[in-house]
């Protein structure tokens, strides 16, 4: 059993196994040792490390994702992995943060996938108004722009 | 009115408030409000909520987003805003990768074309003080090109050409060039046509029988015939400037040695000494004389002209040619196949065995004996040194070149395998039974079988095969194994197919007439 | 300085001082400990120094400023990989002026705790930099860029700074050290070990990828001086030992050294150099003096030395096999033959072997050989550790000996046939076993019984192994065997069908099959015999005990019988009988009797014969000849009966040949056998044409039965060589045969490859180059071959 306290302080135990999904408390064990004392992880909130480690009590016993960190989930574990990202913009994106973070390359990867579903098929003002980004471009750059990304459409 | 005045207290109220008793407070006011300013409310909050994954996470986490993209989302990203244009195509990394990936080449071997060396490490970040920012990338202008030249491919899209043979009706042979056809007939003609127009650009005369054995490198020509000759042509002038004689039968097969860094990519990757064999570009043909003959390649432009004036009834003795190398004697039938690499020439007889010959000594190093019929056609891997034959028992044969052992028998063919081709690491194999068949090389698994009618012609690049079959040109796809569409059909007979990445073109045979088709991919088509 | 308690951000310089503080700690300290909380501060470091840094730039100015586009981890991780490898540098600098201070096994000790300390510290640094590594450092090298990660560039950074400038005189310490331990002394290996392992870790290439480089700097600069110098120090040794003791305390001692260094390798050595080091020592210490080892081998052979032996064994092994073992296995092959050849020298001057007693000859010859074959195959076991080399060095000493000894000329296969009596005195009830074979029993531990006899065929079948013209055995057991059967005289069925099965099993099916056929048609006629006795011939009972055998000639080594005689009636009607009860069974086969293989038992009153003779008569077993004769002597004498004598009748030579239908050979030996029992009396000293014969009416004997049916030795001599002509045929039918099979396949062929591949093709003997010309000559003759009509010496097939 590990200790893990987040950026509010909050203290959640996770079984060794579980957590050595990511590489960084894989690495922090075994470089200064199970000392039972509490790990902190600065860098994550509490609920958000409550999902990661439900995404990673999930993938338990999987060793291989460990090793092949190309490869996305089964295709029985893409139920899970979709549902599992199925939350706010702004939670899946501390999840990203969190996984890079934490270095859990399987769940970067689901994550990010994510991310590139929402894009995919849009038109450009459509993802503007999915991610509320800003167009800055003037109206010459814009037209400039588009013509040299024109090869893509039909 | 005093509502309005305490309204400053609760909000300083709200502020002191610790964060729990906060979102209490805010759902027990949430509760009271009623729906037209919930709705305001919303429109308020989803902005806030919502997050911009390009510009703010680390861009090294946003590309790997932009790796699970397809390409036009990608390019629809980069229309987004000046940010998501800078992550998207600031980086050469992008679309590098998406370039090695779609030419089965590894990322650090992706070269661009482009000279000027604006794709060395981030490709646009030059653009920045110019008026109009658009960030530049070689990778992906090259990728674009790709892609549009692909899709024209799979779509057909094409500007199509069409002209009659003027050479003869049999076309044995076709070369293209940038700006040529050069096509050889079983007449003794040789054409050249202007690839654009179709027009008849040169004829090149001298041959007194059919030729079968064609070759060009940059503005020579080098073809064989069943005049026992081999000839040399300037192919800007159609001048025959060298004219060698020796073989006592046709000429079947010539290949052409330049040289090359023989190098294994092991070797490469441990640095070792560059080799280039052979050490002048040499021409060795295949006869059915039994014979293969090895000469110098001459140049039609600097080497003084070779022709002598005796008749085809007698030849010159060859030791008075100074192009002559020697003769590769073993062979027992026929010479009908021929390959090379640097030094090392493999020849494949009917006389069912595979001769690896060293063209510097012309010592036979292995005779590969294993088939049970006559060898029709060799491919060589460079790479992991490998022969590959085919062979009209029906199987491909696969030998180690150093060591002379069989070490692979491919079989599934069901007669003879009278085509083979081996490009990025892809094997392509067409036979009488009318199956084209893609080895996955190493020499895995087939993968799926295609039929059409016999074939009679194709080529490769790793990504396409262009086929000719009785009636119809098909492309497939090599990767997926599908077939993608027909380029042409409705013909009696299929000569010749040959294609560069722009264009394809095609010697067939409809209501008794010879035609060149050629297509243009890279052409907008004529409306 | 900032404090460590919360994790660093902000400027790059703020960042760096705090990760400078850290990575101090654990090149320094890393035995203090440390927390989990620097820990994570000093990775949040990284992080931030790659991510943050980026992020705290407006947005606005990403197109202004180009190099912040696109940079993140890229721009900042090349300035903080930079900034961490010059502080390493100028660590590792310290790290090399400290070593200045030390010499000898003072510098030994201060490398080795040193590098103990930095592996572990470039672990947990490369740890603390993965953020790096994963993106700044892995994008370098997908680009092609020479960037090792933080692991690697801090090993490269100790070869650079440290290894290089003090390696000479480290390895000079690690010889040393390793010299005391050679000499005996205590010291501490596990420093040789750390050495070891950083001139292995050290031995990364310029990219850190290409493992076939990866051995070389411990090659270079490690294994090749060690084996030199191990090699010097050996050679001296050994030179020393050699001074001091003689060859064989020599070999125990480097025996024991060599142990030793086995041993010592596991613990300090790279396992890559474990063979050449074994390889050195063992060219030092055997191979420099294995002529003098070898030397040894042949008195240690005579002594039987069963230690010595195996030590001299295992330490040859160490060698290259054609340095080592292959000229102890000539020795030893020349030795086991002599040995073999030797002890049947000294059994061919026996009495029994002078005396021409073939029986004792067998067991004699037998015995001898096993005892050679038995002493050496112990040996083989215990002092060569049943090497597949030498086993097959004792297997071809003992077919050489076996085959060609004194009493078995070569090219005799006298060999096979010697077995063949001797399986035969095995299992022929009343054989040497009983008679001669008391040593044989003796020397297997007494007691005669069934085990006895299954231990003893077993060691006859190692004999077999070893004969070269099996199919000469072959013949003559398969005519023992039918001998054994048709006569009952077999110990018992079931010992016959276990030798039967084990030659099986050496031979083959083929080898055995007529032999299986004989124990079928055993059984089989038993059955005839009782469905003949429950059968009525039209009423006709046969008179007397009759059994017979039915056998399929095929099968059996029996030819027919020379002479054809007139039976007496009694026996006639029997055997007429019998001949109509088997032609309703079995219509269209034809049996034929086969009298030199009958018997018969009768019971004879001598006119003066006194005591019990005289009620019960004597019993006689008789062969069918000998009954045909003494029947004409059973007429009734005496006045009006044409006989004057009481004795019966007198007949000459001539009147028994009429009434008989013998052949006067068979007369002549039967007439031998009944005179000399003396129950026919003859009027010459020797029966002859001239003698007349008549029955011998005092004839006495203590015994009441007496078999006069026995073979005689003459008999026994014709069949042995009738055997052999027939193996000859035989011979020449397989190799015809093979020739034919041959042919037929490659239609064409020249003679010698004809002639190699007959000999290849036929296993049960080796057949001779004139014998196979012969077979050739003869088919040509019958039109199967022709020679070719342009080259001579290639024969083609007439289909």
């Amino acid at each position: 059993m590990v200790k893990l306290v987040s950026a509010e302080g909050a203290v959640i135990d996770v079984d060794r196994d579980i957590i050595e999904q990511s590489a960084l408390i894989r690495n922090i064990l075994q470089d200064v040792g199970d000392t039972g004392e509490p790990i902190p992880v600065p860098n994550v909130s509490g609920p958000i490390l409550s999902k990661v480690i439900e995404y990673c009590t999930h993938h338990r016993d999987e060793p291989e994702r460990r090793m092949r960190s190309d490869t996305l989930g089964s295709d029985s574990d893409r139920g899970f992995d979709h549902n599992f990202c199925k939350v706010d913009q702004g939670t899946l994106f501390d999840i990203i943060l969190a996984a890079n973070f934490l270095d859990i390359q399987p769940l970067l990867d689901v994550a990010c996938l994510t991310v590139a579903y929402m894009m995919k098929g849009k038109s450009v003002e459509e993802i503007r108004s999915t991610f509320n980004v800003q167009n800055d471009f003037d109206e010459e750059e814009e037209a400039k722009v588009r013509s040299a990304n024109a090869w893509c459409e039909n | 009115m005093a509502a309005l005045y305490s309204m400053p207290s609760i909000l300083t109220t709200y502020d002191q408030l610790p964060a729990n008793m906060q979102s209490f407070l805010l759902y027990q006011l949430l509760r009271r409000t009623p729906r037209p300013i919930l709705q305001f409310a919303t429109q308020t909050m989803l902005p806030v909520l919502q997050r911009d994954f390009v510009s703010e996470l680390p861009v090294e986490v946003s590309h790997h987003i932009l790796k699970f993209m397809d390409t036009r989302s990608l390019c629809r990203a980069s229309c987004v805003s000046r940010r998501w244009q800078d992550v998207v195509n600031g980086d050469a990394k992008v679309w590098r990768a998406r370039l090695s990936d779609a030419r089965v080449l590894p990322p650090a071997q992706m070269q661009c074309r482009r000279a000027d060396g604006a794709c060395d490490g981030a490709g646009g970040r030059v653009a920045a003080h110019g008026p109009v920012p658009v960030p530049t990338n070689a990778f992906k202008e090259e990728f674009a090109r790709d892609y549009v030249l692909d899709r024209n491919w799979h779509e057909g899209k094409c500007r199509h050409i069409s002209f009659v043979s003027e050479g003869g009706s049999v076309v044995t042979c076709v070369q293209l060039t940038d700006d040529y056809i050069i096509a050889g007939f079983d007449t003794k003609n040789i054409y050249v046509y202007d690839i654009t127009t179709g027009a008849t650009v040169r004829q090149l005369v001298g041959h007194e029988g059919g030729v079968w054995a064609l070759a060009v490198v940059g503005n020579t020509v080098i073809s064989g015939s069943t005049d026992r000759t081999v000839r040399i042509w300037d192919l800007e002038t159609g001048r025959c400037t060298h004219v060698f004689a020796g073989h006592s039968s046709t000429v079947r097969c010539l290949q052409v040695l330049l040289p090359t860094d023989t190098r294994t990519p092991l070797e490469r990757a441990r640095n070792e000494p560059v080799r280039y064999e052979p050490s002048e570009p040499l021409i060795v043909t295949g006869s059915r004389d039994t014979t293969l003959r090895v000469w110098k390649l001459p140049s039609p432009t600097k080497d003084t002209p070779y022709v002598p004036r005796t008749g085809a009834e007698m030849p010159p003795p060859p030791r008075t040619n100074p192009y002559f190398m020697r003769v590769l004697e073993g062979h027992t039938d026929s010479v009908r196949a021929v390959a090379g690499f640097g030094n090392l020439v493999v020849s494949g007889s009917y006389d069912f065995a595979i001769r690896v010959w060293n063209v510097v000594t012309g010592q036979c190093l292995h005779v590969l004996e294993g088939h049970t019929a006559k060898v029709y056609t060799l491919a060589l891997d460079t790479n992991l040194h490998l022969v590959i034959s085919g062979s009209l028992d029906g199987t491909i044969r696969v030998w180690d070149w150093d060591t002379g052992a069989c070490v692979r028998i491919l079989r599934g063919h069901l007669t003879l395998v009278g085509l083979l081709a081996l490009d990025h690491n892809t094997l392509v194999s067409a036979g009488a039974d009318a199956t084209l068949r893609v080895w996955d090389h190493p020499m895995q698994q087939p993968m799926p079988t295609h039929h059409t009618n016999a074939i009679t012609c194709f080529q490769h690049d790793g990504t396409k095969i262009v086929s000719g079959a009785d009636g119809t040109v098909k492309l497939w796809d090599v990767r997926t194994g599908a077939f993608v569409r027909d380029l042409l059909s409705g013909l009696s007979g299929v000569w010749q197919v040959r294609f560069d990445r722009r264009r394809c073109v095609a010697a067939v045979h409809r209501n008794d007439v010879s035609f060149f088709e050629v297509m243009d991919f890279g052409a907008e088509p004529e409306c | 300085m900032s404090a460590i308690d919360t994790a660093p951000s902000g400027d790059a310089d703020t960042i760096w001082a705090y990760l400078v503080d850290g990575i101090d700690h654990i090149l320094l300290k890393s035995n203090e400990g440390f927390e989990y909380k620097r820990y994570m501060n000093l990775y949040t470091g990284v992080y931030n120094y790659c991510t943050t840094l980026r992020t705290s730039i407006p947005l606005t100015f990403s197109t202004v400023v180009p190099d912040m586009a696109g940079s993140g981890a890229m721009l900042f991780g090349e300035q903080l990989y930079k900034r961490l490898q010059e502080h390493i540098s100028i660590y590792m600098d310290g790290v090399a002026a400290s070593s200045a201070d030390f010499t000898g096994d003072a510098l030994l000790a201060f490398y080795t705790a040193e590098w103990n300390k930095y592996v572990d510290s470039a672990k947990i640094i490369h740890n603390i930099f993965s953020y790096l590594n994963r993106h700044w450092i892995k994008r370098e090298q997908e680009e092609g860029n020479a960037v090792n990660d933080v692991n690697t560039m801090m090993l490269h950074l100790w070869r650079e700074h440290l290894f290089k400038k003090v390696h000479k005189s480290l390895l000079e310490s690690v010889f040393r050290l390793i010299k005391h331990v050679r000499d005996g002394q205590v010291a501490d290996v596990g420093m040789v070990k750390s050495v070891v392992d950083s001139f292995v870790s050290l031995g990364l290439d310029e990219i850190g990828t290409n493992s076939n480089r990866k051995m070389e700097v411990y090659e270079k600069y490690f294994q090749e001086p060690f084996l030199a110098m191990s090699t010097e120090y050996y050679e001296a040794e050994s030179a020393r030992l050699l001074q001091e003791g003689t060859i064989r305390d020599y070999m125990v001692k480097i025996a024991q050294r060599l142990q030793e260094e086995d041993d010592r390798a596991l613990m300090y050595l790279h396992p890559d150099s474990v063979v050449p080091l074994k390889n050195a020592l063992n060219a030092a210490l055997i191979g420099k003096h294995r002529e003098e080892l070898i030397q040894q081998f042949q008195p240690m052979l005579v002594a039987l030395e069963k230690d010595d032996l195996h030590r001299l064994y295992t330490l040859l092994q160490r060698l290259e096999d054609s340095e080592g073992l292959e000229p102890m296995r000539r020795t030893f092959t020349e030795y086991v033959t002599n040995a073999g050849r030797e002890a049947i020298k000294q059994i061919s001057g026996s009495e029994d072997i002078k005396a021409g007693n073939l029986a004792a000859e067998s067991r004699l010859f037998v015995e001898s050989l096993l005892r050679v074959h038995d002493l050496y195959a112990k040996m083989l076991r215990e002092s060569f550790d049943d090497n597949p080399g030498f086993s097959r060095a004792l297997d071809s000493a003992c077919k050489d000996f076996v085959n060609t000894n004194g009493l078995c000329a070569s090219g005799q296969s006298r060999a096979p046939v010697l077995l063949a009596h001797y399986c035969d005195s095995l299992l022929k009830k009343g054989g040497a076993r009983k008679a001669g074979g008391a040593a044989a029993v003796a020397a297997s531990g007494g007691a005669n019984d069934e085990g006895d006899l299954e231990a003893l065929l077993s060691q006859a079948i190692v004999v077999f192994r070893y004969i070269k013209d099996s199919d000469v055995f072959q013949k003559f057991y398969s005519r023992f065997l039918a001998r054994r059967l048709v006569n009952e005289q077999s110990v018992s069925i079931d010992s016959e069908e276990a030798m039967i099965s084990k030659l099986k099993e050496i031979s083959g099916v083929e080898f055995t099959s007529k032999m299986s056929r004989m124990f079928l048609d055993m059984s089989l006629s038993g059955e005839m015999n009782d469905a003949y006795s429950q059968s009525i011939d039209g009423g006709f009972e046969v008179p007397f005990n009759f059994n017979m055998k039915v056998l399929h000639s095929v099968s059996w080594p029996l030819s027919l019988p020379a002479t054809q005689p007139q039976l007496p009636s009694q026996v006639a009607q029997v055997t007429d009988s019998f001949n109509r009860f088997y032609q309703l069974k079995h219509n269209g086969r034809k049996l034929d009797w086969l009298w030199q293989h009958s018997k018969a038992e009768i019971k004879m009153f001598f006119p003066r014969a006194t005591g019990p003779a005289a009620k019960a008569g004597y019993t006689f077993q008789v062969t069918t000849y000998q009954l045909a004769i003494l029947m004409l002597f059973n007429e009734e004498s005496g006045p009006g009966t044409g006989y004057d004598s009481p004795n019966g009748p007198t007949l000459t030579w001539v009147q028994i040949a009429g009434a008989t239908g013998l052949d006067d050979d068979t007369i002549e030996g039967e007439m031998d056998v009944l005179c000399k029992a003396r129950v026919l009396s003859c009027s010459t000293p020797k029966p002859g044409k001239g003698s007349r014969f008549t029955l011998n009416g005092g004839f006495k004997s203590k015994k009441l039965k007496m078999n006069l049916a026995g073979t005689k030795k003459p008999e026994q001599k014709r069949e042995n060589k009738e055997t052999m002509k027939s193996v000859e045929q035989d011979r020449r039918y397989q190799i015809e045969a093979a020739i034919v099979r041959i042919m037929k396949a490659r239609k064409t062929l020249a003679h010698r490859q004809l002639v190699q591949e007959t000999i290849s093709q036929i296993k049960l003997f080796q057949a001779q180059v004139p014998d196979i010309k012969q077979a050739i000559d003869a088919l040509i003759e019958r039109e199967y071959l022709e020679r070719d009509a342009d080259s001579r010496d290639v024969y083609k097939y007439l289909a």
